[in-house]
């Protein structure tokens, strides 16, 4: 009986269970790849982000899994995502202009619901040129 | 008693949390690299801001952790400098030779980041300027 009831607390505790995420959360930057040409008006990023829900919501005591990726262009945040394809429509400080052309630091990381960072931290950076004049349309 | 435990363990908190660990900011030049050979005249600066937020210097953003970047670059005899909230600036090297850009960080008041961290360091790159 005095089992059952550990088990039961340390299942509640971990607010996951069977049909939920299990796993590490995390987080593959798909497209662009580091070194990459693209264009920046707008800059199309792609992820996989696995075993962590991303939602739009603020919550207080966030449970562990779930929260939102944040993608920065030169350490600046230029998007908070509750989707894995994020589209940057213009560059952070740039008072609503398009990325503008040359070399970025790209970067993304996993926040809980609360803006804290995951611990481990998950996240991940690559290097990219920005050419407006690949842009179409 | 044992049921209190693990409650307390399974949040990861207790009564005293331990308070939020504040990064230093970093910073450091994405292009061009130190010992690049650049052409006269603009030159497209980029620059990676971590842990800090920036904003447009000539705005006010009492209590946001956020303040400016100062580029200073000289040849030696012809120090210039300027302020800027962009990660992207572009400055300007009028003469050929050997130039030496500094890029620092600065909260909005104007005090500089050794004063809340010791241990930040600005970034700092020499360029060789030759003619186009």
């Amino acid at each position: 009986m005095l089992l059952a009831s550990l088990a039961a607390t340390l299942l509640a505790c971990t607010g996951t269970n069977a049909d939920s995420t299990s796993g590490a959360p995390s987080l593959t930057l798909i497209s662009p790849v580091d070194g990459d040409t693209v264009c920046g008006g707008p800059l199309e990023v792609v992820t996989k982000v696995e075993n962590f829900t991303l939602t739009n919501q603020t919550i207080e005591n966030p449970p562990p899994n779930e929260g939102h990726m944040h993608v920065y262009l030169n350490g600046q945040e230029a998007a908070q995502s509750d989707s894995e394809n994020v589209t940057i429509t213009d560059e952070p400080n740039g008072d609503g202009a398009p990325v503008n052309d040359g070399p970025w630091q790209l970067s993304l990381d996993l926040a809980l619901a609360d803006h804290s960072p995951l611990v481990p931290f998950v996240g991940t950076y690559i290097y990219i040129t920005v050419d407006n004049t690949l842009c179409t349309g | 008693m044992l049921l209190a435990a693990l409650l307390t363990a399974c949040t990861g908190k207790s009564a005293d949390s331990t308070p939020l660990v504040v990064a230093t900011p970093t910073i450091a030049f994405v292009s061009p690299h130190d010992g690049d050979t650049v052409g006269i005249g603009d030159l497209p600066l980029s620059i990676v801001v971590n842990d800090f937020l920036l904003s447009d210097p000539a705005k006010h953003n009492d209590g946001e952790p956020a303040g400016y970047m100062q580029i200073d670059w000289t040849d030696g005899t012809t120090p210039q400098s300027m302020q800027t909230g962009s990660t992207t600036p572009t400055i300007s090297l009028p003469t050929a030779g050997s130039w030496t850009i500094t890029a620092d960080l600065y909260f909005t008041d104007g005090d500089g980041m050794s004063e809340s961290f010791t241990d930040f360091v600005p970034a700092t790159i020499t360029v060789n300027a030759q003619p186009g």
